[in-house]
């Protein structure tokens, strides 16, 4: 994070980040519970849709690490939201020093110590890198993600009697997945401004 | 800003009130700072709120060097009162809090630390300025439930908290009470509402009357002298107050 980045920026920043990972956690619980609706089905479709049962628990698992990406992300959120109310808290109170400063030179001299501590609370947060990494995870998860639904789709084809109900549900698995990625893509926007 | 005035001294010690900001923005009700110096120790009461910090420790660096405050005394909980610690702490985290007992785990929220907080047990005790002993008298539920007042028997000056307060309007500027009959309506209201209770104040009132006062120092409004004394006494002793 820039030295510049005041409290406030940051406060709004961890609010924003915050709220993109609670869709992104809604939809994993959604995909888990998709996976769960689809192994039993394929269950119900007997041998020939065993391919499509076990892809399905792949998507789940799948479903559990992009939860647990958005966990590493809420943590790394948590250290910003700390750092943003450290910071707001340093600039307020310089701001009043710096108000009792403008009195007179001998005022400033001796609040000059209090000032310096105080803007020496301002650290700097360095968890942009953190966040990037854990973006690009989540990215990869997703991805993969991806691709699993396509193998469900192909699967569904050889499911016999449900073929048609697993291809939609292939389909609805592609389309949870998908609407997770600009979700990432913004939070790759806001956390950029931290690195 | 806020002016820094000798309000009483005895052979060792001197009380200077800090009131009474032009500069105040409206939304924050006017407070007074009081603080009783021997010139190489200050004891400072009730520092007001983080907004008039700049205001408050201004004007006391006219009459003290602000260094020599070691010791605050805060009346009870309230943000108008105390909310500035973190900022005399910043300033000198050496900074020592007098405070209700009660109040001891709530007050850090404003600053401070653990072994800076003085809980002050509830039956009041003395703190020393110099060589001169300052009596913490109780005042609980009126209007805090751990609530004190600081006596100076050299001065015969009894800093008063909430008590003896007044919301004047802004063009009464005097530091003092020049009409008692005038300035008590401002103080009626004020009193009926925030001291909670009858029997508490019958208490106080016991306990004040035996003590010699000559300034009643409250931390909104003015300062009563003299005979305004007793008479806020007599009225404050006839004025139902609270629920019981």
């Amino acid at each position: 994070m820039k030295n510049e980045k005041s409290g406030v920026d940051a406060l709004q920043q961890s609010v924003l980040i915050h709220e993109e990972v609670k869709v992104v956690v809604v939809s994993c619980f959604e995909i888990n519970l998709m996976g769960l609706n689809a192994i039993l089905l394929a269950k119900k479709a007997g041998e020939r849709a065993r391919g499509f049962g076990v892809i399905s628990g792949e998507l789940r698992l799948l479903s559990l690490e992009l939860q647990g990406e958005m966990q590493r992300l809420g943590l790394l959120t948590q250290e910003l939201l700390a750092m943003a109310t450290a910071r707001l808290q340093a600039e307020r109170r310089l701001a009043r020093l710096t108000d009792a400063a403008a009195f007179s030179d001998h005022v400033a001299q001796m609040l000059n110590p209090a000032m310096e501590k105080t803007r020496s609370r301002m650290v700097s947060f360095n968890g942009g890198a953190h966040f990037a990494e854990c973006l690009e995870d989540a990215y990869r998860t997703c991805t993969f993600g991806l691709v699993l639904a396509r193998s469900a789709r192909i699967e569904s084809a050889y499911s016999g009697d449900l073929r048609a109900v697993l291809a939609e549900l292939s389909e609805e698995f592609a389309q949870k997945i998908t609407a997770v990625l600009p979700r990432l893509d913004a939070l790759s926007r806001i956390t950029k401004k931290l690195v | 800003m806020k002016k820094a005035l000798l309000i009483a001294s005895a052979a060792e010690h001197r009380w200077f009130a800090v009131s009474r900001d032009p500069a105040r923005p409206n939304h924050l009700i006017d407070t007074n700072e009081y603080v009783v110096t021997t010139g190489a120790d200050s004891l400072l009461c009730d520092p007001g709120g983080s907004e008039v910090f700049p205001a408050v420790f201004a004007a006391l660096s006219e009459v003290i060097d602000p260094r020599t405050v070691q010791r605050i005394f805060s009346s009870h909980q309230d943000p108008d009162v105390i909310s500035s610690l973190g900022l005399w702490h910043d300033f000198n985290p050496q900074i020592k809090c007098h405070v209700s007992g009660l109040w001891g785990g709530f007050i850090p929220h404003f600053g401070g630390e653990d072994n800076t907080i003085v809980g002050i047990p509830d039956e009041g005790g003395t703190l020393m300025i110099g060589n001169a002993p300052l009596t913490i008298v109780p005042a609980h539920y009126l209007h805090s439930s751990g609530n004190f007042h600081l006596y100076d028997p050299a001065c015969k000056l009894l800093f008063s908290g909430d008590i003896g307060a007044a919301l004047l309007p802004d063009a009464d500027s005097s530091l003092y009470v020049e009409d008692f009959d005038r300035h008590i309506r401002f103080a009626e209201g004020f009193h009926r509402r925030w001291m909670g209770s009858n029997t508490a104040k019958k208490v106080w009132i016991d306990r004040v009357r035996q003590l010699d006062i000559e300034l009643l120092c409250p931390q909104h409004g003015a300062i009563y002298r003299g005979e305004d004394v007793k008479r806020f006494i007599d009225w404050f002793d006839a004025l139902k107050v609270g629920l019981d």
